[in-house]
C-alpha cells in the first residue's frame, strides 16, 4: 500500500483534524517565514561587496564625543601612513537638488573619495569610477549615479553616461552607474560626488573640524581586525603628538562593517525570530497532541499491522510520511500566510531599517520554510510514532487500546511546554506594552502635537554668503507665517528626535568666561542648536529666565546665546544667575572678542534625541549671527497638521520652485518614527503572544476533552457513588489547572532568565517588572480555567448508567 | 512443528507476587495437525495463542517452531520468523477500515520482500480462490461479518504460512457463517496447513483432530 496514498485518504477521512492541524502549522510556519524574510533581507543576505568580513568601518573619538566623524586632514594622513589596508576611503551624506531632468528633485546623495570604491571592490554597471585626479578641487565635476536613478530620471539609456546634469546649481558629468545594492553611506543614496571637490574649503582644511566623514577600509590579506585597530591607534597617537591643539585625546573606533550596519538591529530581529520560533514550537506541540490522540484511536490498526508483519520501523515510516505530508500542507498554507504577513509587516517596519527594500520572499526564505516544515513534521510525527511503537501488541489486539500512562504523560508534557513558552512570550509582550505606554507618556520637554516639520537645503554655492542665507531664511519664515492656520513658525538646526547621541554631528566644546582652562582634550561639549526667534513658541519649550532671540540680535550686534537648565546646573551650580555671563565655543577664550556670546535666556532641557538616548547640555544660537548650513523648520498650527502640508509646500515652492522641501512630516509622526523599534517589537511580540495564547488554550481544551472521553467510566462510577456536578467540574478543572500551573511556573522562571534580552528596547521598565509578571500569571491562569470549563461541563453530562453498562 | 516446554506467563502484582496466566504448559503439535484449545473464560487460551503467534514476549520456558528455538531469538528475529511461518485469524477480524478488500489482502505482502508483480498475482489468486473478486474494491464496512472474516482468513494465508493460528474465528459470526469458515479451515488442513484454534464451541472443536483443555493456566486434559 502506498503510504502517501494512504495518508491522503486518512486526511480526507478526518477533514476537521486535517484543517485544524494544517492551520495550526500554517500559523507557526507563516509567522516564522515572515520574520525570517526580514532577518534574511536585513541581516543575512551578503552585502554586495566581495569578502564583506574584510571590510571595516572607522570613525574618530574623544572623551567628550565617542562618535566623532573623521577630520579630512586626518584621513589624508591615515591614507599615507596606514599599513593594514589595501584601500581606505571616506564618505558622508550629502543631498542634492537635481534640476534639468524633468521636475526639480531632491536626491539623497553622498560625497566619497575614489578609493572608497576600491575598498568596497564595487564595479559600475556602466561607465567607470572617479579617478584620483578627479578627486581634487578645481577640476571638472563628475558624478556617479545609482541604477534606480538611472532608470527613473534617464530612462535607463546608455547615453546617460557622459551627459551633463545640474546639481545644486553646478554642472556635473555622469561618468558611471553604480548597482542598486550599493547603499552606502546610508540607505537610499543615489548620487556620489568626489570628496576632493570640497578639499580646499575651510571645513576640510581645518584639522579640528569633523565634517561628517566616515571611513571604510579593506583589510590586507592576513591582517586581523585587532591588528588594524592597533595600527590606526598608533597613527592617531602620532597625530596627537604632531598636532596637539587639534588631536590631543583623539583616537579611533574601528569595527567590522557588518557590525556597524546591522549591529543595532541585529538583537531586535534575532529576538523576534526567537519569539516566532516559540510560536512554531507551540504549534508543533499542539499538532503532536492531535497526532497522539489520533494515534491512540488508531492503535488497533497499528497492532494489526504489526501482527501482519510490519516492523517497528515500518510503522514509524508510515506515521512520518503522514506527518511530512501534513507538514507539507502546513508549509504551503504557511507560505501564503507568510506572504500576507510580510506585506502587512512592510507597512510598519522602521523606515531606517537597513536594506528594508530587500525584504521579500525568495529562495532562501522558501528553503527556510521547507526546512522548518520538515523539522516540525519529524518532531510532531515522532511523538506518536514512539508512543505507538511502545504499545502492548497482544493487549491492543485482544482488549483494544488503553489510554496508557505513556500517552497521557506525553500529552500532559506537551501542554506544560506550550504554557511555558506562551508565558515567556506574553511576559515579553507585556513588558513591551508597558514600555510603549511609558514612551507615549514621556515628556520630551516640548510639544509634538499640531506641528509640522520639514527640511529645506539651500545650496552652499548659491548661498555661500551668510547674509544671503539669512535673508532667504527670513523670507521663507515670513511666507510660512502668512499661510492660513499657522500660529508659530521657526527655523531649527538640527531638528529634534532625529539622530542619536553618538552621531548627531552638532556638538561643540565650549569655554565659560572666568573659569580655569580645561586640560587639552578634556573641554566640555554641548549641543549647538541654531534657531530663529519664534522657536520656543513653535516647540512650546518653557522659557525659564531672561528672553528669547528677537530683532535686536542681528549679524552686527553682540552675539547672544540661550542655555538650558542642565548647562546652568553644570556650570553655575551655586545658584548663580547665568543671565549676563559669557561663553564661547572652543576650549579657550576666543581670539576675537566679538566671538564671546552673552547668555540672555535659560530654557528647560529637552530630549532632543530618541527617547532613552542620553543627552548633553543644550545651547541655542540665533540663525542671524551664525552661518546656518542645514535648514529644518517647525510650523505650529491650530488645524489638523497633516492638512496644512499642501499649503506649506505651495508656499515654499512659490519662493524657490527649484528647491523643494523634503522630509515633511507631522511632529507626532516624527515622534512615532523615533520609537518605531519599540512599536514594531511590541506589535510583533503581542501578535505572537496572542497566537501562542490561542494555540495553548485550544491545546489544553483538546487534551482535557480527550481526557474526559477516556475517563467516562470513571466519572460514571463517581456519579453513581454520589459525586455532584460541582465536584466533577472541580476534578477536571483541577487536572487542567495543574498542567497550566506547572507550565506557568516553568515559563515564569524562563522569563526571569530571558527578559534581559529585551533590555535594549525597554524604556523606563525593568526586565523583571513585577506588575507585568503578576498580570501575565493571573491572565494565563484565567485562560487556563476557561479552557478547562467546557470539557468540565461536558463531564457532568456523563450518564452513569450508560457509562457502567459499557464497562 | 510446535514444541512448548515448561511454558509460563505471569504478571507481577507487587513485591515478589505474581499472577499466573499460564503455568508449566507442555505441548507438541505435529505438522499438518488441526488442534483446538478450549477452556473457560480466563483459562489462558488467547494468551497461549498469542504466545504461539509471537505477539507476546513476556513468557518463560521453551518454544520451538520447527528447528527454531524461539526462546533464544530476539524480538526482531521472532518477527521475521513469524512473517515467514505464521498466519493469524482474529475473532474481531481486525481488517483495516480504510483499506479496500484488495488492499487488506496486499498489506501482509507489502511487509515482506515481494515484488509488485508477485504481490498482484498472489492477491488476484486469493480473490479468485475465495470468490471475492467482485468485492475487491469494497471497504470492510460494506461487507457482512462472514465476508469480513473470509477476507481475514484470506489475509492470514496469503503469504503461504506453514502455521495458521485462529483466535475464536467464528466468535462474532452467525452459525451458518461460522460453518463456512470452519469448512474453509478443514480444507486448508487437508491441503497440509497446520492449524491451532482457540474456541468455546465443541462443534468447532470437532473440526480438529485434537483438543487441549486449559483451566486456570494449566493443561488439564488432551483429547484426540
Amino acid at each position: 500500500m502506498n503510504d502517501l496514498k494512504f495518508a491522503l485518504r486518512q486526511f480526507r477521512k478526518s477533514p476537521a483534524f486535517t484543517l485544524v492541524a494544517v492551520l495550526t502549522l500554517a500559523l507557526g510556519i507563516g509567522a516564522n517565514t515572515a520574520i525570517f524574510s526580514v532577518v534574511y533581507g536585513v541581516l543575512l543576505k551578503p552585502l554586495p561587496f566581495p569578502e564583506q568580513e574584510r571590510l571595516v568601518f572607522i570613525r574618530e573619538r574623544s572623551e567628550q564625543d565617542p562618535g566623532m566623524s573623521v577630520s579630512y586632514p586626518d584621513f589624508v594622513d591615515w591614507r599615507q601612513r596606514q599599513r593594514s589596508f589595501t584601500a581606505i576611503g571616506v564618505a558622508r551624506e550629502q543631498s542634492f537638488i537635481l534640476t534639468g531632468v524633468g521636475r526639480a528633485e531632491r536626491v539623497s546623495g553622498a560625497m566619497a573619495t575614489h578609493d572608497l570604491f576600491d575598498a568596497l571592490k564595487v564595479r559600475p554597471v556602466r561607465g567607470r569610477i572617479f579617478t584620483a585626479d578627479e578627486d581634487k578641487p578645481s577640476v571638472g565635476r563628475t558624478v556617479l549615479i545609482r541604477e534606480s536613478l538611472w532608470h527613473r530620471s534617464f530612462g535607463g539609456r546608455e547615453s546617460a553616461v557622459g551627459e551633463s546634469i545640474q546639481l545644486n546649481g553646478h554642472s556635473y558629468t555622469i561618468i558611471g552607474v553604480l548597482p542598486d545594492g550599493l547603499q552606502l553611506p546610508v540607505s537610499g543614496t543615489e548620487l556620489w560626488e568626489p570628496v576632493g571637490l570640497s578639499a580646499d574649503q575651510p571645513d576640510y582644511q581645518n584639522r579640528r573640524n569633523h565634517p561628517g566623514l566616515s571611513a571604510v577600509a579593506r583589510l590586507k590579506p592576513g591582517v586581523t581586525v585587532e591588528l588594524a585597530r592597533r595600527d590606526m591607534r598608533a597613527i592617531a597617537a602620532q597625530l596627537a603628538q604632531q598636532y596637539p591643539d587639534s588631536n590631543t585625546g583623539v583616537s579611533i573606533t574601528l569595527r567590522v562593517l557588518t557590525d556597524m550596519v546591522f549591529g543595532q538591529v541585529r538583537p531586535m530581529l534575532c529576538l523576534l525570530l526567537g519569539a516566532a520560533g516559540f510560536v512554531l514550537l507551540i504549534a508543533c506541540a499542539n499538532v503532536a497532541n492531535l497526532q497522539l490522540t489520533r494515534a491512540h484511536g488508531r492503535a488497533r490498526e497499528f497492532a494489526v499491522r504489526a501482527a501482519l508483519g510490519a516492523g517497528r520501523d515500518r510503522v514509524v515510516r508510515q506515521l512520518l510520511v503522514e506527518s511530512v505530508l501534513l507538514g507539507a500542507l502546513g508549509c504551503a498554507a504557511g507560505l501564503l500566510l507568510g506572504q500576507w504577513a510580510l506585506d502587512a509587516l512592510r507597512v510598519v517596519l522602521p523606515i531606517n531599517l537597513p536594506r528594508i527594500d530587500e525584504v521579500q520572499l525568495n529562495t532562501w526564505v522558501l528553503a527556510f520554510a521547507i526546512g522548518a516544515s520538515v523539522l516540525t513534521s519529524v518532531a510532531f510525527g515522532l511523538v506518536p510514532a514512539v508512543h505507538v511503537a511502545r504499545q502492548d501488541l497482544r493487549q491492543t489486539l485482544t482488549q483494544g487500546p488503553r489510554g496508557g500512562q505513556t500517552g497521557g504523560r506525553w500529552r500532559s508534557g506537551l501542554i506544560i511546554l506550550e504554557f511555558a513558552l506562551t508565558c515567556v512570550l506574553v511576559i515579553g509582550a507585556a513588558l513591551m506594552l508597558r514600555t510603549l505606554g511609558r514612551l507615549y507618556q514621556a515628556d520630551p520637554g516640548f510639544s509634538t502635537g499640531h506641528a509640522v516639520t520639514f527640511r529645506w537645503d539651500l545650496p552652499r554655492d548659491s548661498y555661500a554668503n551668510s547674509t544671503a542665507r539669512v535673508a532667504m531664511l527670513d523670507r521663507a519664515l515670513a511666507r510660512l507665517a502668512a499661510v492660513p492656520g499657522v500660529k508659530h513658525v521657526a527655523f531649527i538646526d538640527p531638528l529634534p528626535l532625529m539622530g542619536g547621541y553618538l552621531n548627531s554631528g552638532n556638538q561643540n566644546t565650549y569655554y565659560v568666561e572666568g573659569t580655569p582652562l580645561p586640560q587639552t582634550g578634556r573641554a566640555p561639549s554641548t549641543e549647538r542648536i541654531q534657531i530663529s526667534g519664534d522657536y520656543l513658541g513653535a516647540m512650546r519649550i518653557p522659557l525659564l529666565e531672561g528672553r528669547t532671540f528677537d530683532q535686536r540680535d542681528t549679524e552686527h550686534s553682540p552675539k547672544v546665546i540661550i542655555v538650558d537648565t542642565r548647562f546652568v546646573e553644570k556650570n553655575f551650580p551655586r545658584g548663580e544667575n547665568a543671565i549676563g555671563k559669557r561663553i564661547a565655543y572652543g576650549h579657550h577664550p576666543p581670539e576675537k572678542p566679538s566671538d564671546w556670546m552673552e547668555i540672555v535666556g535659560v530654557v528647560a532641557h529637552i530630549q532632543n534625541y530618541t527617547l532613552g538616548d542620553p543627552t548633553r547640555e543644550q545651547t541655542y544660537i540665533p540663525h542671524t549671527q551664525h552661518q546656518p548650513w542645514t535648514e529644518g523648520f517647525v510650523v505650529r498650527t491650530g488645524l489638523e497638521p497633516a492638512a496644512l502640508i499642501p499649503s506649506l509646500r505651495s508656499a515654499m515652492s512659490g519662493l524657490t520652485p527649484d528647491l523643494p522641501i523634503f522630509d515633511v512630516s507631522t511632529m507626532d509622526d516624527v515622534f512615532r518614527s523615533s520609537i518605531s523599534t519599540q512599536r514594531l517589537t511590541m506589535m510583533l511580540l503581542g501578535t505572537f503572544a496572542g497566537l501562542a495564547l490561542l494555540l495553548a488554550a485550544v491545546g489544553l481544551y483538546g487534551v482535557l476533552s480527550y481526557s474526559v472521553g477516556q475517563r467516562t467510566q470513571e466519572l460514571g462510577v463517581r456519579m453513581a457513588l454520589g459525586a455532584q456536578s460541582a465536584s466533577i467540574v472541580g476534578l477536571i478543572i483541577r487536572f487542567g489547572c495543574k498542567l497550566a500551573s506547572v507550565g506557568l511556573l516553568i515559563g515564569v522562571t524562563a522569563a526571569f532568565a530571558l527578559t534581559h534580552l529585551l533590555r535594549a528596547v525597554l524604556y523606563d521598565v525593568s526586565p523583571l517588572d513585577p506588575a507585568s509578571f503578576v498580570t501575565v500569571a493571573v491572565m494565563l491562569t484565567l485562560i487556563g480555567v476557561l479552557a478547562c470549563w467546557l470539557p468540565a461541563r461536558r463531564a457532568t453530562r456523563v450518564n452513569p448508567i450508560e457509562a457502567l453498562r459499557a464497562e | 512443528m510446535i514444541k512448548l516446554k515448561n511454558l509460563e506467563r505471569n504478571y507481577p502484582l507487587g513485591k515478589e507476587r505474581f499472577f499466573y496466566v499460564l503455568r508449566d504448559v507442555n505441548i507438541d503439535v505435529e505438522e499438518g495437525e488441526f488442534v483446538s484449545i478450549m477452556g473457560p473464560s480466563g483459562a489462558g487460551k488467547s494468551t497461549l495463542l498469542h504466545i504461539l503467534g509471537m505477539h507476546d514476549h513476556g513468557w518463560h520456558g521453551e518454544y520451538f517452531l520447527g528447528e527454531a528455538a524461539v526462546h533464544h531469538l530476539k524480538p526482531k528475529e521472532r518477527a521475521t520468523l513469524r512473517n515467514e511461518q505464521i498466519g493469524f485469524v482474529f475473532q474481531q477480524y481486525h481488517l483495516l477500515d480504510d483499506l479496500t478488500v484488495y488492499e487488506n489482502l496486499d498489506i501482509p505482502l507489502s511487509y515482506r520482500r515481494y515484488s509488485a508483480s508477485r504481490r498482484a498475482a498472489l492477491v488476484a489468486d486469493m480473490l479468485d480462490r475465495f470468490q471475492i473478486v467482485g468485492k475487491k474494491d469494497l471497504y470492510p464496512r460494506q461487507l457482512s461479518g462472514g465476508q469480513q472474516q473470509l477476507v481475514g482468513v484470506a489475509r492470514a494465508i496469503i503469504a503461504e504460512p506453514k502455521l495458521l493460528l485462529a483466535d475464536e474465528p467464528t466468535g462474532n459470526l452467525h452459525s451458518s457463517q461460522g460453518e463456512e469458515i470452519m469448512e474453509l479451515f478443514r480444507k486448508l488442513n487437508e491441503q497440509g496447513m497446520t492449524i491451532v484454534q482457540v474456541t468455546h464451541s465443541e462443534k468447532n472443536a470437532a473440526y480438529g483432530k485434537r483438543t487441549i483443555q486449559l483451566r486456570d493456566g494449566w493443561i488439564v486434559k488432551e483429547d484426540r
